[in-house]
């Protein structure tokens, strides 16, 4: 991707947005610390998504505008980027490795399994607002294939059963990694990648 | 001229340009066409499609990279035909053809594809690819004009690039990645950039489809003519492609000198008109029992035209005829209509809507290029992003380019504005003040002040500004063309029209050469060809080659082409030929690709008032429905012809189809034709003793036997051959040495503008105290004019644009009706709010549906310094009641 260009375009910047969000403020907040230089957009998205859980349109126009990139552009770096998310996501959620390793250790099952008992499609949120099911293409943790993220916390050598009992702990309000622990019978930890 | 390096491509050595492009250098030297897509000559490169992969010998390992990116250096060794870089393109080729859908056969681009090209040329011959192709949006619209097919696409970024590069307007982007990578722009901005057509040309696939054209050729049926656009007086090159008497497409040709290989969306998309289904193909003639028009034979009605026109010449005097053209007219039927005029009726009645009451400096512009090259450019009361879009391209590429400055003077806050230059506002009607402004700030500046000793005239001026404040931005101005070493003034016609405009000149030119660019400060001429009608004299005051109609020489002159005398007195204007119509002092007018019924109340009046009326043109237009005789004309795609543009580039415009069904005519050719038929006047036939005369068959009709020699012309071509007797800086301008890409004529062939400081006369001017607004007009590119409404349908609403604050001020909202009403005129117009209208000002395009804003001005040419008001409809009504 070519180097975003410096605009000289006189554009009167807000000093807050003006819906009194305060969630702006932390958006404001990374903006001052990276003076609101362009190549900081991707750190800007991050506080961005922290903020808001995902990044909608208005979101994505009003960083734009801060940093002077034209929409088109923040658009397309919001939507390469698997992690940064254009819809709302569910309270809980959890994303799958399809990664080679885990998609050779059958995480693939786990996808259907995991699709099957919340009826949605990978990417998709249950209409409650509850689960969302997410895949990725590779976490990194090839060693623990196959592997997954359930609100955060990271799961290794998973089956379509443990998977399902954890999800669904979580989305009952527990902790998901004990009962992941549990039902596997490992005993190591997990390292946060 | 770069050093050559030496280079080595399969083994051969070629000398080549450093630092060129590897594909460049390989095409140039080698006449290897390395196979492309993303990389394009007018584009900066990329190296996306990978699509020219060679190899290269890096420190003795040869390694695939691509040509595209690539600059020579001396002593690089690069492989081209060798198996692995054949064997790379190839398999390029294969993973871009994995997702291309097969839909050839009814793909626009299919026949001129160069994906279709490069497959039989490079491409693998079958696919090893079984999976099911990834499916994406096949119809997505990225604006009104243009479609898109992402499953087409190959994702090379011309499109994209073209819109940074050259529009500066990044609206489209790569959303996605990987397979699922789609062009596409942000929601709800579709693509609204004034030359987005463009990237329908670069597209290499069928991705990018023109929404007009799409679906109704294939590229190997077209009939292609060379030709050019005739919307604005850039003159832009375009390619005229028919198909069965049709016009199908409009595409870019390179002229590198006028438009590169850009045309704007206007110019490409807006043809609809020349095929129209309302198209007048035959004469009428307003029949004697039922005061209806019907339809005419050509003899019938040019014979009623030549013998009403020449009987009211005769009874009431030459004076009491008047032809009214039009800037759009070709040279030739510009010329032909002024000389009918001029040696047939004797009458200079001859003018056009924006002709005599402007100002405008013959030679225009220096060279179009020309732009690019400047440091410092003024903008001043001329719009380029609206009213020449492609050489508002070349305006943007040198501000982005070469770090030019952009000071705009402008009662608008106009698009260019967004560039951060010095931004001088002022009323219409005060252009005198804001130009002395900047005179005064100019000789605040050293180099200035010391320039300006050797100009004549300075002491009468310094004392003429002195006093008066300096605002902020137009010291900047001042500074930055103090220091500018190539500047450049680009000026409109509203600058120099109206009461104001010869004081406007004068201080425009007094702050051009105190700024050292007096002869760089260039008239930018608004219609195809505004300097081509004015060049071939259809004007009152001036005879072709702006030769002065008081001097008896110059009528002389004329005198030796036409045979007979040229009357001396200047005739009417525009604006005086509309009021003597409506006063019954002209008894006829002739009308030739003019319309002023529909330009609001004076123009309707002067329609309305005249005895005959002969109007000449494509469509029966308000004025039309008026006329006693209407006859039939053709577009400039339906006969050769040749225009000037703002550069005094005479180009070409030759036919490009004609509709068999249509009994319409060339202008030129009815102008011809409408000669031989005029009655021979009894004190001109001993001049024509020599010739036999046939005894008038029709007792009492004076009739020409044959042609008089000065109306004898086989084709366009020789009416050319004279306008380069009468004005020889056409001289040189023959049909055949204009060529595909036009000459300009010499610039010294009119004399200079004098370049010395004068101190302007300021027209008294009042504003009235119930008028608080000033009316800022103008054009817009996609207005509402007879073209334009024949090819789309015309804005529901009509207009007026005002500060957020007055707004607030005068209680009216967005979208309210409102009466707009001037000392001269009033229109009801929708209300809309625009913080680029300036407080104060009330801005009103030209051209809108129904609602001629030549209503609120008391003369046409008079489009500057109108006060106007704004009451809400609803109060007007209150105290009706």
């Amino acid at each position: 991707m070519q180097p975003p260009r410096p605009r000289t375009q006189r554009e009167v910047v807000p000093a807050e947005h003006p819906s009194g969000d305060p969630r702006f403020a932390l958006i404001d907040r990374t903006l001052k610390r990276f003076r609101f230089q362009q190549d900081a957009l991707i750190e800007v998205l991050h506080t961005a998504q922290e903020a808001f859980g995902f990044l909608e349109e208005d979101l994505l126009l009003y960083v734009a505008r801060q940093l002077k990139l034209p929409p088109s552009w923040v658009y397309g770096v919001a939507t390469f980027y698997h992690f940064f998310s254009l819809k709302p996501q569910g309270e809980h959620n959890c994303i799958v490795c399809m990664g080679t390793a885990c998609y050779v250790r059958r995480a693939a099952e786990i996808v259907a399994a995991l699709q099957d008992a919340y009826g949605i499609e990978a990417g998709h949120t249950t209409p409650d607002g509850k689960f969302s099911l997410n895949t990725a293409r590779c976490l990194g943790s090839c060693g623990l294939a196959p592997v997954l993220i359930v609100d955060g916390e990271v799961l290794g050598r998973e089956t379509p059963e443990s998977t399902l009992a954890a999800v669904n702990a979580a989305v009952a309000g527990m902790s998901p990694a004990r009962v992941a622990v549990t039902s596997n019978g490992a005993e190591e930890e997990v390292d946060l990648p | 001229m770069p050093d050559l390096v030496t280079i080595t491509i399969d083994e051969v050595e070629y000398k080549v340009p450093a630092g060129s492009l590897l594909t460049d250098a390989a095409k140039a030297a080698a006449d290897i066409d390395i196979p492309v897509f993303c990389s394009h000559p007018k584009l900066e490169p990329l190296g996306a499609c990978r699509m020219c992969l060679v190899e290269q010998d890096v420190r003795g390992r040869w390694m695939i990279v691509p040509a595209c990116t690539t600059r020579v250096g001396d002593g690089m060794k690069f492989r081209y035909a060798s198996e692995a870089a054949t064997q790379a393109r190839e398999d390029t080729l294969e993973f871009i053809l994995i997702n291309h859908p097969l839909d050839c056969p009814i793909c626009d681009k299919g026949g001129e594809c160069p994906l279709q090209d490069q497959t039989l040329k490079h491409g693998p011959g079958e696919s090893e690819f079984e999976e099911i192709k990834t499916h994406k949006e096949k119809r997505y619209p990225i604006s009104d004009l243009i479609m898109l097919d992402q499953e087409r696409c190959i994702v090379c970024w011309r499109c994209i690039r073209y819109l940074e590069e050259w529009e500066d307007k990044p609206q489209l982007g790569l959303f996605h990645r990987g397979g699922e990578t789609v062009i596409d722009f942000f929601p709800e901005q579709p693509v609204d950039a004034k030359t987005s057509g463009n990237i329908i040309d670069l597209c290499p696939v069928g991705a990018l489809t023109n929404r007009v054209s799409r679906f109704r050729y294939r590229p190997w049926e077209l009939k292609r003519t060379k030709s050019i656009c005739t919307h604005c007086s850039q003159g832009c090159n375009v390619r005229l492609d028919a198909r069965l008497h049709q016009l199908r497409r409009i595409v870019a040709r390179e002229n590198m000198a006028v438009n590169d290989e850009w045309i704007c969306d206007k110019g490409r998309f807006f043809h609809g008109f020349v095929d129209h289904a309302e198209r007048l193909t035959t004469p009428l003639v307003r029949d004697a029992d039922t005061g209806e028009l019907r339809e005419a034979g050509w003899d019938e009605a040019l014979g009623i035209v030549a013998e009403r026109l020449s009987s009211i010449a005769d009874v009431h005097g030459p004076g009491a005829v008047g032809a009214i053209g039009s800037a759009k007219l070709s040279n030739e039927a510009a010329y032909l209509l002024q000389k009918l005029m001029r040696s047939l009726v004797g009458s200079n009645n001859v003018d056009h809507k924006g002709g005599a009451a402007v100002l405008a400096d013959p030679r225009g512009l220096s060279n179009i290029r020309d732009v690019e090259n400047a440091d410092v450019i003024v903008l001043m009361g001329v719009d380029l992003a609206e009213e020449q879009p492609v050489l508002d391209l070349f305006v943007r590429r040198a501000v982005r380019r070469n770090g030019a400055k952009l000071v705009i003077i402008h009662p608008r806050r106009i698009e260019d504005t967004r560039y951060g230059g010095p931004y001088v506002a002022y009323k219409p009607g005060e252009e005198l003040s804001a130009l002395d402004g900047l005179s005064r700030a100019l000789l605040k500046q050293k180099p200035v002040a010391e320039r300006a000793g050797k100009l004549g005239g300075l002491p009468e001026l310094t004392e003429y500004l002195s006093g008066g404040q300096i605002s902020q931005e137009v010291a900047e101005a001042a500074r930055l063309l103090a220091g500018a070493l190539r500047p450049i003034v680009l000026y409109g016609p509203a600058v120099v029209s109206g009461p104001g405009g010869e004081a406007n000149r004068a201080a425009l030119m007094n702050a051009a050469l105190l700024a050292g660019c007096g002869d760089r400060t260039f008239y930018i001429a608004p219609e195809a060809n505004s300097v081509g009608v004015r060049d071939v004299g259809l004007l009152p005051n001036r005879l072709p080659g702006h030769l002065d109609l008081s001097d008896a020489s110059s009528r002389e002159q004329m005198q030796r082409i036409w045979g007979s005398k040229t009357p001396a007195d200047a005739g009417l204007s525009y604006d005086q030929m509309l009021a003597a119509a409506a006063e019954g002092r002209l008894k006829a007018l002739y009308l030739v690709a003019s319309d002023p019924a529909a330009d609001g109340p004076a123009g309707a009046a002067a329609v309305a008032g005249a005895d005959f009326l002969v109007v000449q043109d494509m469509f029966l237009t308000a004025s039309a429905q008026q006329a006693d005789v209407v006859l039939p004309a053709v577009s400039w795609a339906e006969t050769d012809g040749t225009f000037t543009n703002l550069e005094r580039r005479v180009q070409r415009a030759p036919k490009a189809l004609a509709n068999p069904h249509s009994k319409a005519a060339a202008d030129w050719s009815i102008l011809l034709h409408l000669a031989r038929a005029w009655p021979v006047s009894t004190d001109e036939q001993p001049a024509k003793a020599g010739k036999s005369r046939r005894d008038g068959s029709q007792k009492g009709k004076r009739e020409r036997a044959d042609t008089p020699k000065q109306w004898k012309y086989a084709s366009v071509q020789e009416v050319l051959e004279e306008i380069g007797r009468a004005f020889p800086a056409y001289a040189a301008t023959d049909w055949a040495s204009l060529g595909e890409h036009g000459r300009q004529w010499a610039a010294d062939s009119v004399p200079p503008v004098a370049r010395r400081l004068a101190v302007p006369a300021r027209p008294a001017r009042a504003w009235l105290d119930d008028f608080p607004f000033a009316l800022v007009t103008g054009r817009l590119l996609f207005d509402d004019s007879t073209l334009m409404t024949k090819t789309r349908p015309a804005s529901a609403v009509a207009t007026v644009s005002i500060n957020p604050g007055d707004a607030a001020a005068a209680d009216v909202q967005a979208g309210e009706a409102v009466l707009v009403a001037s000392p001269a005129g009033q229109l009801e117009l929708t209300v809309r709010i625009d913080d680029a209208v300036l407080p104060g000002t009330l801005w009103i395009p030209y051209s809108q549906a129904d609602a001629p804003v030549e209503t609120l001005l008391s003369a046409a040419g008079d489009g500057v310094g109108t006060p106007v008001r704004l009451m809400s409809l609803q109060t007007v009504s209150e105290k009706a009641g």
